[in-house]
């Protein structure tokens, strides 16, 4: 898992943030805006655009943070927040430039080494167990944001194909995680 | 019970919870799926899940920098945002110290104007006869002592006249009443699981029930109103107080 007191501060944060504590938004910026901007880049790619994502992102915290239910932690729901509102940018600007999975060869590769400290998060040690093709294809939807349509064009393969290796992916991860 | 049992079973939560964190739903669906997140725990629970194993994929990947700027508009908005809403706020003020001035004439006919806007709400619908089965009175939560601001009356279905509730305010709170949109759950008094009941109507009206609404109610130990669709926490819920089954009349 990651870091825990980085984690309880981010529930902290948010928590004040819902009781109204516009500096605790702030501090929430400092403390994870690079971490948000780092995975709306990997979809928007464009930097500018990346950046009024960025700004959107800490808006609807500001306005919504009374939809985060305490389930799960803070850091996995602003995680799904920044990236729903990049996949909503794309989808605005009608264009697909997500960053390629090549581009960051050499960071995918450290995350699945035998000897990196990495892999003593339960998700890099999963995720290296999978077949090389269903792990491409689950970390372009859920890293890059690619749609399955786009993992198919990518990997040139069809569609069914890539569908079927993600269905069966995300099942082998949740049982290895159970584990 | 509320929302479809469909939702409770883990291949499906599960299915849609990872194409709702992968990000794979329209707009559309991911609105539809949100609502669901509200009033069922098991994909809440799916979605919390998938959300925190990538989160922590996510959080390995290399901060970038953002620029000064950004944070200074972010700043700026949320500023603006703050002001619409105290400048609402202050409004409302200006008009409550118009009437203040307004004199004994306005008063009077404020008073009369609110006795004709209540005496619908207070009289019971005519095609209920009888009185109330169950009762709750509600009270700011988690605050001790409390004063009771309104009643919740909940009437039995009585041929075809539906079950039905009526929130009734207490005089002295009515004008705290406000415009908020308030949300009513159920705690089961043998599980304490919530249950769902539906968005208070706008106007004050009758709440007509379906049964599975009506037995959440008639099993309940509580009832809580809360602020948005989420599950009653601490944060969200604004008012609830204890639900009690009142006998009938004796003549």
């Amino acid at each position: 898992m990651a870091d825990a007191d980085w984690l309880n501060n981010i529930n902290l944060l948010l928590y004040r943030i819902q009781q109204n504590d516009k500096l605790a938004l702030k501090e929430l910026y400092g403390f994870a805006g690079g971490k948000l901007l780092a995975i709306i880049v990997r979809i928007v790619k464009d930097r500018e655009e990346a950046e009024d994502t960025l700004q959107e992102v800490f808006i609807k915290v500001w306005e919504q943070s009374n939809k985060y239910s305490g389930r799960g932690s803070a850091w996995g729901w602003l995680c799904v927040l920044a990236r729903h509102s990049a996949l909503d940018r794309l989808r605005s600007l009608n264009s697909h430039p997500h960053s390629s999975i090549h581009d960051d060869e050499e960071w995918l590769e450290g995350l699945f080494e035998a000897d990196n400290a990495s892999t003593t998060h339960s998700i890099n040690r999963c995720l290296g167990h999978l077949k090389e093709q269903t792990r491409k294809s689950i970390l372009m939807s859920f890293v890059y944001g690619h749609s399955h349509g786009e993992v198919s064009s990518e990997l040139s393969v069809p569609l069914g194909t890539v569908k079927a290796w993600i269905r069966r992916g995300l099942q082998e991860l949740k049982q290895c995680l159970a584990v | 019970m509320s929302g479809s049992l469909r939702y409770r079973n883990e291949l499906i939560c599960d299915h849609l919870a990872s194409q709702y964190v992968a990000g794979a739903m329209t707009f559309r669906v991911r609105a539809r799926m949100e609502s669901l997140l509200a009033v069922t725990p098991e994909l809440d629970r799916a979605v919390a899940f998938w959300a925190d194993q990538f989160s922590v994929l996510h959080e390995q990947l290399p901060a970038e920098v953002p620029e000064n700027k950004t944070w200074e508009q972010i700043d700026r908005r949320i500023s603006v945002l703050d002001a619409h809403e105290q400048s609402a706020s202050n409004s409302w003020w200006q008009s409550l110290l118009l009437w203040r001035v307004a004199g004994i004439g306005g008063m009077m006919t404020s008073f009369l104007l609110a006795m004709f806007l209540l005496l619908p709400s207070i009289s019971p619908s005519p095609q209920i006869t009888g009185g109330a089965n169950y009762v709750a009175t509600m009270s700011a939560h988690n605050i001790d002592k409390a004063e009771i601001q309104f009643v919740i009356s909940a009437y039995k279905k009585q041929g075809d006249t539906p079950s039905r509730l009526h929130v009734q305010w207490s005089q002295g709170h009515i004008d705290k009443k406000g415009d908020q949109s308030l949300h009513l759950w159920a705690e089961d008094k043998d599980s304490g699981e919530m249950v769902y009941i539906g968005l208070q109507p706008a106007q004050e009206q009758a709440w007509d029930l379906d049964k599975p609404s009506w037995l959440a109610v008639a099993n309940s130990s509580r009832l809580l109103m809360t602020s948005n669709t989420n599950v009653p926490d601490s944060l969200n819920t604004v008012f609830s107080g204890p639900c009690v089954q009142l006998t009938a009349w004796q003549s």
